[in-house]
């Protein structure tokens, strides 16, 4: 593809209004360069972006998570567990040991999620540094490594490949709190508890939390502040294809034949799609082209959107203030979350899926009518390819189940809903242009992350094609931690 | 009960590495002592007469993963060492057809073009790639690991020479070795083929001693071990030792021998004599103590560190690691006497496929199925195997025209529900031979003796903690610098001149003997540095 003459010129073009894209083209357009940013949807903020899924009821499914409370439902009292490290009295009722462990343990995992942060905050270290900048980025690293102290060090080294399940059944003995957590170890991910690596994941998990925590912005803060820089914004408006010559990304081609040229290309889509769908392969290696194919997404997760014509406040644990505010998780063991994976090893959907649900409108009352109230269900696992039957005919059963299981820990609850949108793996794709259903844009397991992500040669968000650069959550570090490869995208482009 | 100092080194568990390590002390010129607790030597590595004319490789095998060089400095072959190539595995398949792969490349690649003509192609490059990552990786398994976390001098510069190594693999290597650790074998294989039984044939080796499925992260890692085979220089090939595994650990024995190591069988230590945080010796379960100032154990991590020794001699944190050190068996054994060789259905007749390994192993589905059983606490019902008839290649294993088969099992977890009862026990072989039988309906009435191993059977008859044959599981966290242990993964304990050399240290398990290895250069420079 070349750009035909008379084509509107730019310096840098953003594909897709993600967060990510959005904090690119800011920069980028800081740095005094004529950014033009194309978003297909009307609207913008990607999979963090909020959904009218009913008459006056919003939320955003796939939007960043702050609270640190998460509730275990199950047989009897409900255990309330801080993630920050409170101690939890509920879980001294169930056991003495594990109240006692569980604050050590709660304050251990955020200190090693902090190192992950500090890991986060520049592109992943190569084992071929090259230059001095790399080598002070190394070193820099090593020091935060050993900053730690040696016991740090030694729990990071046994927790990042570790099972979740074999790393809660060293500590803890309530099923409840297991369950609870080992869930946290796997959301979102094609695996269950007793693989290596979910450890891992749920310490990426608690960095991300950490991070929401740190700034919470709405979507629409980052569109205000692209607008602000000078960012030119075009929206509902589909990228058909970048434009390489030579080896060299020399504009884009949009809907309507529309040709515009520019020097550099930042794309936040999905690694395949920025790729393989937008760049004609024979601009690629065939290694680069194989490497990007076999990125894996593998969507599990439903989510559901339920509008409710109130809380279901009757069983709220009396304990503390607002549990209700984090999340209700009804994961009752280990064993219980792993069998639940297991029916994705064959390409069906679990019989009893784990589930969480969130209550965003406690905190962001605007979100429905004044009075009621938006819940988020996620439900895992349901594969996005499945082995029998099609989505279409599943949909409802799967939500029905879900309803009716969290109507059994919370009586009542199912009367409340008024109205609902499920969204399976293949909607998630289609209404959020996320591959596979997978949010996290390529799932973040042990071999694609850090310089694996998306494929080593792209790791450092240029890609082989000169002037094109990659970031969003398939790009390090990865999924629910906003802002961060836009920023670090857009420092690689002008770095050139 | 003598108090005289007899010995330099007294090395407990007559193993394969207790043996090497012994044989290598020996021939560096010290005064060796190995004691075993069974009549026997050798561990897991024994030869055995279960039935009359019958004779087993117990428990272990096949070898492949023996160490060249030890091969070479303990002059094994001169000790009675022969190992005869293994060369093809053939997986029957439920459709009556069956997947081969023979000693012959050629004939491999037209036997997989058969099946598929891409897979066909990509066996080639994948056998490539595998040959450089298992050269990448065969340096690791010879180096001490350094401890990551200390800034000793020794440490600082095994982790630099760590770093070199890895840099000098160049990138591409270097992301593909990083991705055998942490990929699972089916997500591995994905990337290379199509062909369901190919990929679930080459990941069962993944598997073999885990308890893990080849859908599990960290599988793909031990794919590499069939690559690792180096039987007289050849890359990859799998071999039997004449007699069974026994004569391995004899030739090992008989190297020792040689060199002056005193080697006592039925004498099981009790425990390790420390005075003032120093290693004196041993006293045997009848109480006659025997001193060395130089102790190693060839038993696995939680013998060697919670039973050996009294926990007051050791840091909590390292007592911690040994007790989170996991083991969790998960593989059995059937030996069976057969009258006539079992007959495939889908390679009627005796042939050259009874020369080599049967693998049950028929889809990924298959195996992840079998795992599942495990992880809910049962033995699996339909089994990964592997069968090997050893009196193929060694007739005098059993009496004339007979034949003995081994079959290695999996899933059969130690912690089984109910836990090990000898009707469980049978209830696995039954499921074993049923499965078996499917494919080969000629088997019931050819048995003429059948042993059933289970995980408890194991830890039981040759004490290996939990029935694990790896003397710990080869999972991420418990490899290399946390093998066994962070900060003590170079052979020495805290207890001055008290060392451990079983296959809980690096690289692991294997019939290898590298561990044993390591740790006899380790005793030698400490003693070297004291002189």
């Amino acid at each position: 593809m070349n750009v035909a003459r008379g084509a509107r010129i730019f310096d840098a073009v953003v594909i897709g209004g993600d967060v990510d894209g959005l904090v690119a083209a800011a920069r980028l357009a800081g740095s005094g360069s004529k950014v033009l940013l194309i978003n297909e949807s009307d609207a913008l903020g990607g999979a963090a972006r909020e959904l009218e899924f009913a008459p006056g009821y919003r939320a955003a499914p796939f939007a960043p998570v702050s609270s640190a409370t998460l509730v275990a439902l199950g047989d009897g009292e409900p255990l309330v567990l801080d993630l920050a490290g409170a101690p939890s009295e509920s879980l001294a009722r169930r056991s003495a040991s594990d109240a006692a462990c569980w604050p050590e343990f709660a304050r251990r995992m955020q200190a090693l999620a902090g190192f992950l942060s500090e890991l986060y905050r520049a592109p992943p270290p190569r084992i071929d540094a090259e230059g001095f900048g790399e080598f002070l980025a190394l070193a820099n690293l090593g020091l935060k490594f050993r900053n730690l102290g040696r016991t740090g060090m030694a729990e990071l080294l046994r927790t990042l490949p570790i099972p979740i399940a074999d790393l809660l059944d060293d500590e803890f003995e309530t099923p409840a709190l297991k369950g609870l957590l080992a869930a946290q170890g796997v959301m979102d991910l094609a695996q269950g508890p007793t693989a290596a690596g979910t450890a891992f994941s749920f310490l990426h998990r608690q960095a991300g939390r950490l991070a929401a925590a740190r700034q919470e912005v709405p979507a629409r803060a980052y569109e205000q502040r692209a607008l602000e820089s000078g960012v030119m914004i075009e929206r509902s408006r589909k990228v058909y294809g970048i434009a390489v010559r030579d080896g060299r990304a020399t504009g884009v081609v949009l809907d309507a034949g529309e040709e515009i040229a520019c020097r550099t290309v930042i794309s936040s889509l999905d690694p395949n799609r920025s790729l393989l769908e937008l760049i004609d392969p024979r601009h690629h290696d065939p290694e680069f082209i194989h490497a990007v194919r076999n990125i894996r997404y593998r969507g599990v997760t439903t989510k559901i959107l339920l509008a409710l014509a109130a809380l279901p406040t009757t069983v709220l644990p009396r304990a503390v203030a607002n549990p209700l505010a984090g999340g209700l998780v009804i994961a009752p063991t280990i064993r219980d979350v792993e069998r639940a994976y297991e029916a994705t090893k064959y390409g069906r959907c679990s019989e009893e899926p784990f589930l969480e649900i969130r209550f965003p409108s406690i905190t962001q009352p605007d979100l429905a009518p004044t009075g009621r109230h938006v819940a988020i269900l996620h439900v895992q696992y349901t594969p996005y390819r499945l082995r029998e039957g099609a989505w279409s005919a599943l949909r409802d059963s799967i939500a029905d189940q879900a309803i009716a299981r969290v109507d059994r820990h919370l009586p009542g609850f199912a009367s409340l809903v008024l109205d609902q949108l499920v969204l399976t793996p293949p909607d998630i794709e289609s209404r959020f242009g996320l591959r596979e259903g997978a949010v996290s844009q390529g799932e973040m397991a042990l071999d694609q992350i850090l310089f694996m992500r998306p494929v080593p040669a792209a790791a450092r968000y240029a890609t082989p094609i000169e002037g094109l650069f990659l970031c969003g959550a398939g790009t390090h570090p990865g999924v629910g931690l906003h802002g961060i490869s836009g920023e670090l995208a857009a420092r690689a482009a002008t770095a050139k | 009960m003598s108090s005289r100092q007899n010995w330099d080194v007294i090395v407990v568990g007559g193993g394969h590495n207790g043996l090497v390590n012994a044989a290598y002390l020996a021939r560096a010129g010290r005064k060796v002592l190995v004691l075993e607790r069974r009549p026997v030597l050798g561990g897991a590595a024994v030869s055995e007469q279960i039935f009359p004319g019958f004779t087993f490789s117990v428990f272990s095998y096949v070898v492949s993963l023996l160490r060249p060089e030890i091969i070479r400095d303990l002059e094994l072959p001169r000790h009675g060492l022969q190992i005869l190539p293994l060369e093809s595995t053939v997986t029957p398949l439920p459709n009556g057809d069956y997947l081969g792969s023979w000693g012959d490349a050629d004939l491999t690649r037209r036997e997989i073009y058969r099946h598929s003509p891409s897979d066909a192609e990509a066996s080639v490059e994948y056998g490539h790639l595998m040959v450089h990552m298992a050269k990448a990786v065969k340096p690791i398994l010879s180096l001490v690991p350094p401890d990551p976390t200390s800034l000793a001098p020794s440490d600082l510069r095994g982790m630099l020479q760590l770093g070199r190594h890895l840099r000098s693999l160049g990138r591409d290597q270097f992301h593909a070795l990083y991705k055998l650790l942490t990929m699972s074998s089916a997500d591995y294989l994905d990337e290379w083929f199509e062909f369901g039984p190919l990929k679930a044939t080459k990941a069962a080796s993944g598997i073999i001693g885990t308890f893990l499925g080849p859908r599990s992260p960290g599988s793909a890692y031990v794919l590499l071990h069939h690559y690792m085979g180096e039987i007289d220089g050849a890359f990859r090939a799998w071999g039997f030792c004449k007699g069974g595994n026994g004569t391995v650990s004899a030739a090992i024995a008989s190297a020792a021998r040689s060199h002056g190591a005193m080697l006592r069988v039925e004498a099981p230590v009790k425990q390790v004599l420390v005075r003032s945080g120093r290693a004196r010796g041993v006293v045997l379960e009848n109480g006659e103590e025997l001193f060395a100032p130089v102790v190693v154990s060839g038993l696995d991590a939680r013998r060697t560190y919670l039973q050996l020794v009294e926990s007051k001699e050791l840091p909590e944190d390292l007592l911690q690691q040994i007790r989170r050190f996991r083991f969790r068996g998960s593989s059995g054994k059937v030996n069976l006497a057969l009258s006539e060789l079992p007959n495939f259905t889908c390679l009627p007749g005796i042939g050259a496929h009874h020369r080599g390994a049967i693998s049950i192993s028929p889809s990924i589905d298959y195996l992840e199925r079998a795992f599942d059983d495990a992880k809910a606490g049962g033995f699996s019902k339909r089994p990964y195997m592997d069968i090997v008839f050893p009196s193929m290649i060694d007739p005098n294993m059993a009496p004339p025209g007979k034949h003995v088969a081994s079959i290695f099992v999996q899933y059969a977890p130690y912690h089984i529900e109910g836990g090990w009862t000898d009707a469980r026990r049978e209830a696995f072989g039954d499921a074993v031979i049923e499965t078996l039988s499917a494919y080969a309906p000629n088997l019931k009435s050819a048995i003429v003796g059948r042993q059933v191993i289970t995980p408890a059977d194991i830890e039981q008859k040759i004490g290996l903690t939990e029935g694990n044959i790896f003397q710990g599981e080869l999972a991420l966290q418990q490899l290399f610098f946390q093998r066994p242990a962070l900060r003590w993964s170079s052979y020495n304990t805290p207890i001055r001149g008290y060392y451990h050399c079983g296959a809980s240290t690096h690289p692991g398990g294997g019939v290898m003997g590298a561990a044993g290895r390591l740790a006899a250069f380790r005793i030698l420079a400490d003693s070297g540095a004291r002189a």
